[in-house]
């Protein structure tokens, strides 16, 4: 997507809201327009500004997000976060685009983020070279196989792609590489790391092998990462 | 309390760390946050315990135990929600009064030892 997503939080908790922002705030492509404290809060600021996603809680006071969202005439896209599952039912009926429990991982964040950013139906931006990753080294532009890169790492201001047989330091963030990679092949599994799932060859306690490399994997990864191997 | 020590020796800051990213001046922040925010809801607790609303308990339990799970306070959130459903049965019991003192008990050396951890996160 070229232009950023305006989006708002809606919760009654201080401490939830600070915890969102700090997620809103690590992805790329989300504008944080405003941290609500009430939906009636939200409300206003609905009717005034163009919104294109709401991150809602239900329960609050005076007006819960479910009401909220009965309340609007055009709906912006809605992530509902709380801590129960019993409202899932009632949410997906207002046809939110997804719905999380807390607390929120990153990577379930992320998940969610995506399906607003690439909705069914919509498609997605055309691009000429699909399973390819093109970095610049030097005054070039190398075209990678997507099917080759094993994994990539963090370095600072920096990311370093293994290839078979060959590293690529770009300048670039995790954030950043992230957005470029198919996310049914690549995943992140670490603040330093994302792995080609593809490539993975084993997993011992919370280490994955990896092209003869040991990657530590992150604790809000692990059931993640679980949830995306073929297992028996 | 039987699980009062156990309480104080037991905040997990795994999931706050892993979602600031290890910074710490945001951890300090988010703390605070808990610092700030947790007496004043235990207070409404309380509040709307003796005033027998229902709903403004649960949604009041609820934030509690929102914010516990983010320091991983387990058995603390058990025990509100043992006052929940206690509640529900006989909101005047003593039953009750006795897990809302435990809980503000409780409550009371968390927010000590959570004073500790960031004065000693300001000083590192």
């Amino acid at each position: 997507m070229n232009s950023r997503i305006n989006c708002i939080i809606v919760d009654d908790d201080a401490m939830t809201r600070k915890i969102l922002e700090n997620l809103v705030e690590e992805t790329e492509g989300l504008n944080l327009v405003a941290s609500c404290s009430s939906a009636i809060e939200a409300s206003n600021l609905l009717s005034k500004e163009k919104i294109d996603l709401i991150l809602l809680d239900v329960e609050m006071p005076q007006m819960s997000g479910l009401e909220l969202l009965e309340s609007l005439n055009e709906k912006p896209d809605v992530i509902m976060i709380t801590s129960k599952e019993k409202y899932a039912v009632s949410a997906f009926n207002l046809e939110v685009t997804d719905y999380i429990l807390k607390p929120v991982s990153y990577p379930r964040f992320l998940k969610a983020i995506r399906k607003v950013m690439t909705p069914a139906g919509r498609p997605e931006a055309v691009t000429a070279s699909p399973g390819k990753l093109f970095v610049k080294v030097d005054n070039s532009l190398i075209g990678l196989e997507l099917e080759h890169i094993i994994m990539v790492e963090a370095m600072a201001d920096y990311v370093r792609i293994y290839t078979e047989g060959k590293r690529y330091t770009v300048y670039s963030s995790m954030k950043g590489v992230m957005t470029k990679l198919p996310e049914d092949q690549f995943m992140r599994v670490h603040r330093s790391y994302i792995v080609n799932l593809d490539r993975i060859e084993s997993i011992e306690d919370n280490t994955v092998v990896i092209g003869g490399n040991l990657i530590p994997v992150g604790v809000t990864y692990q059931k993640f990462l679980m949830t995306r191997l073929n297992t028996l | 309390m039987k699980d009062q020590q156990n309480d104080s020796q037991s905040i997990d800051l795994n999931y706050l760390t892993t979602i600031t990213g290890g910074d710490r001046d945001k951890l300090i922040e988010l703390l605070k946050i808990f610092l700030d925010q947790t007496p004043q809801t235990f207070k409404q607790l309380n509040t709307s315990v003796g005033l027998m609303q229902g709903a403004q308990v649960k949604a009041q339990a609820a934030q509690l135990k929102a914010n516990l799970n983010y320091i991983g306070r387990e058995n603390l959130i058990l025990t509100l929600s043992q006052l929940e459903s206690e509640f529900e049965i006989s909101p005047n019991s003593q039953k009750v009064q006795d897990l809302l003192r435990e809980i503000r008990e409780r409550l009371d050396i968390l927010q000590a030892d959570i004073k500790g951890l960031v004065g000693f996160l300001l000083k590192d």
